[in-house]
Order: structure tokens, then C-alpha cells, then sequence
């Protein structure tokens, strides 16, 4: 059966995400996933405080990243979090967004060895191991253990959209999470999670293929477009050209839409952003359209869907049409 | 608002009136600029509440009325009348004049 999963970006007071979180479990969602952007609160303590709310659901990083976030810190922070609720944490990791990490004066350098080195690390410190002269291409670490145990297992998820990252997850992950709304990305990245694995001689079973979609639904089309454009706007405006070629949207109107974000005129991007272009980067549409959307999407081979930012116009309404009307229909 | 003053009021509202009242107030704390100003304590019981199913308890819809109340006084006196709860509504404004 497949899994639901809800993703929330700290953006707003602690208490409204731990209500949607809530509702989330209620809802019967399995998992939820937090980003992890310094210009947000934190992920570690929105998880907490989550975790202290919730019984059941699994919460993890969606995701954190390697070169702002030290894996030795991570490890720690992840490590400390599975304490709260032991069983009930996982890592997402990724290599970050590009336009966040820029802010910060902070260069994305060999990302692939950033997070096979990453996830590396964090295994090490996590099953007691530690590290002790280690010698990465991007990490060099001397001597490295935690100073208290981890009692269980915590599986770690690989956020991925490149060919190669998508390898590596299928090679090392416990989890993938495929930043990918369309249904014919997600098949095409699921694809390619099964070369990593196979190279590896992994079996797909153990590892849980995650669409991690940018999600609209109301029970009006056009208002679930409408709340869907400003998400889109910003991954049509980070897209290389190729990719926006791919799913034949006009470079000139993509562009149109960057210069309009990089001036901060938002008004301006958000209402260039076609129907084509969010068929492209999101999933979007009443509570039928979803579920004729995700149909398609699982049938590439995914084992949980991810509903991602930004959910709805009214969050909470959102969530409660995702669990009265569309995760039924899959159960 | 005193807790006193408010539980008074809470009596007021008849259980039938308590499911989509509570929804609505839920709203206004989810939507109301400033969600910052709702003091720690109170945020706090709203969410192990809300975690318990317990908003339209008494307990519940004093939290919710008082946390309704501090991020957006019109918006849910203006609710309260709209769910012919118009008693309810002056009674707090009443009390809110006193105070």
C-alpha cells in the first residue's frame, strides 16, 4: 500500500505547523517532512515540537544539506531528535537549494561526493561507529564519534532531480526523494534509481521511492492552479533551459518570469506563470484531478507520495480534501 | 479576558453550535496576521487540545475563544454573531468594555 506523506516549510509561527501536523496524523498521513532553509525557523525544532504532538507519524528533514549543515552536525541533530520519539526519524539530505545557498555566500562544490561522503558520515556516527581519519574528496574529518547511543536504526533518504543523484540514491539511500511533480519526471527518475540500485546490487524493496511533488488540490481547478503559481514560478525561474525545453515551455517566458523574481516584483512573475508550466513543475487540480494525477505517478514504480508546499490556498482545508477525498481512494 | 469571565461565556454556546464554531475559530488563529502575539502558554494549549479532540470541550472553546480573541478581536466577535451566537459575542464585548 502506498505511503502519504505531507511536507510543511517552517515559514510561519511553531504552532500553526504543529497544527497541520496533527491534522496530518489524524488524516492518516505516514510521513512528514520539514525543509530546511536559514531564512525559515528551524527543522530540528519544529520536528521536536512536532514529535511531542504527534504518537505515530514519521518525521524527517525534507531536506537538509551538507555544505551549510556540517553531516558531523547533522548526525548530532538527527541522533538527538530520534531520542523524542525513538523509530520515528529519518534524514532527508540533499545537495540544497542552489538560490538559498548563493544568499549565504555558500559554493555547492562536487555535490555527488558532498553526499555520498554525507551520508557516509552520518551511518558512521549514527551506529556507533564514528570516523577516524577520514578522507573525502569534499569532507576531511580526524576524529568524529557521538558521545551517547542511537538505539534503532535511522534510514536515510537522498533528495534527487539529476540523473547522477538519482543513481547515487538507488546506490546508497534508504529512501529517495524525487523532487518531481510531472508524471513522465517521476518515471524517468525512478528509472534511473533502479540503475543505482542494480549497479549495487540492491533490491528496489528496500529502498522507498518517494515522489516529492509541489501539490495544489481545492475543489475549484482554477483556484488550485492560482495557489499552485507562486511555487511555480520559482522552479520554472531555477530550471536549466534544457529541462524547460524537455516540457516545451517558451525560454522567453520563463525568463520573463526570473527577471520579475530576481527585481522582487512578484506579482508580475507569479502571473506569468502558464498552465503549462505547472502541469510541468506541479500537481494541482480538484480532489478527482489529483487522484487521476497520482494514479498515473504511482504507477512508476513509487511507494510513497509526497503532498509538498504549498498544499492550498487554506492549508487546512487542503489537508482535510487530501484526507477525506483522495487518500481513501488509494486504501 | 479573565478565564472566569470566559468560562461563564463558554457555557453559553450549546454543544450543537460547537463543532462548526470551533472550525471557524480554528481559521481565524490560522489565518490572522501577527500569530506571533499568542503568548507561549496559550499556543500551547490549543495544540494539546486540538492533539486531545478535546476544542469542543468547555476547556477547548475557552482556549480557542481567548486565542481567537488575542490575534483578531473583530474577526471573531464577527464569527460569533454570524453563528447567531449574537449573546455570546456581547457578552464579551461587555466584558471587554469593563475591563
Amino acid at each position: 500500500m502506498v505511503k502519504f506523506g505531507i511536507e510543511f516549510v517552517p515559514k510561519d509561527v511553531y504552532w500553526r505547523t504543529v497544527y497541520y501536523a496533527i491534522q496530518a496524523e489524524k488524516g492518516g498521513f505516514d510521513n512528514l517532512w520539514i525543509t530546511d532553509h536559514f531564512i525559515n525557523r528551524s527543522v530540528y525544532v519544529t520536528l521536536t515540537l512536532i514529535l511531542n504532538y504527534t504518537e505515530r507519524i514519521i518525521v524527517g528533514t525534507g531536506v537538509t544539506n551538507p555544505f551549510l549543515i556540517n553531516p558531523l552536525a547533522t548526525a548530532s541533530n538527527i541522533a538527538s531528535l530520534n531520542e523524542v520519539a525513538p523509530g520515528r526519524v529519518v534524514c532527508g539530505i540533499g545537495a540544497g537549494d542552489p538560490t538559498t545557498l548563493e544568499q549565504a555566500g555558500v559554493q555547492v562544490t562536487k555535490p555527488l561526493s558532498a553526499i555520498r561522503e554525507a551520508v557516509q558520515m552520518i551511518n558512521a556516527l549514527i551506529k556507533g561507529e564514528g570516523l577516524q581519519n577520514f578522507e573525502g574528496k569534499v569532507f576531511k574529518v580526524k576524529s568524529a564519534k557521538l558521545a551517547f547511543k542511537v538505539r534503532n536504526p535511522i534510514p536515510i533518504y537522498i533528495g534527487a532531480q539529476g540523473a547522477k543523484m538519482l543513481k547515487l540514491a538507488g546506490e546508497i539511500g534508504d529512501g529517495v526523494l524525487i523532487n518531481a511533480s510531472n508524471p513522465a519526471d517521476i518515471k524517468e527518475a525512478v528509472e534511473l534509481v533502479k540503475e543505482g540500485a542494480s549497479a549495487a546490487g540492491r533490491s528496489m524493496d528496500k529502498i522507498d521511492v518517494a515522489a516529492y511533488t509541489a501539490f495544489s488540490i481545492h475543489e475549484n481547478e482554477e483556484k488550485a492552479f492560482k495557489a499552485a503559481m507562486p511555487v511555480v514560478a520559482f522552479i520554472v525561474a531555477g530550471a536549466p533551459d534544457p529541462v524547460l525545453e524537455k516540457h516545451h515551455i517558451n525560454l522567453e517566458a520563463a525568463k520573463k518570469i526570473k527577471d520579475a523574481l530576481v527585481k522582487g516584483d512578484f506579482p508580475t512573475a507569479f502571473s506569468a506563470v502558464t498552465r503549462e508550466m505547472a502541469d510541468a513543475f506541479s500537481l494541482y487540480g480538484t480532489p478527482a484531478q489529483c487522484i487521476e494525477k497520482i494514479s498515473q505517478i504511482l504507477k512508476a514504480g513509487v511507494t510513497q507520495f509526497v503532498v509538498g508546499s504549498p498544499i492550498g490556498s487554506n492549508v487546512r482545508k487542503a489537508i482535510d480534501l487530501v484526507v477525506k477525498e483522495v487518500i481513501p481512494h488509494f486504501r | 479576558m479573565s478565564s472566569v469571565d470566559l468560562s461563564e461565556v463558554v457555557a453559553k454556546i450549546p454543544r450543537s453550535s460547537r463543532s462548526s464554531l470551533s472550525t471557524q475559530l480554528v481559521d481565524i488563529l490560522l489565518n490572522a496576521k501577527g500569530g506571533d502575539k499568542l503568548s507561549s502558554s496559550l499556543a500551547k494549549s490549543f495544540l494539546y487540545l486540538w492533539q486531545k479532540d478535546r476544542l469542543e470541550e468547555d476547556e477547548g472553546m475557552e482556549v480557542l475563544l481567548k486565542a481567537a480573541l488575542a490575534l483578531d478581536a473583530d474577526a471573531t466577535l464577527k464569527q460569533l454573531r454570524e453563528s447567531n451566537l449574537s449573546e455570546v459575542a456581547e457578552s464579551i464585548q461587555k466584558t471587554q468594555q469593563k475591563r
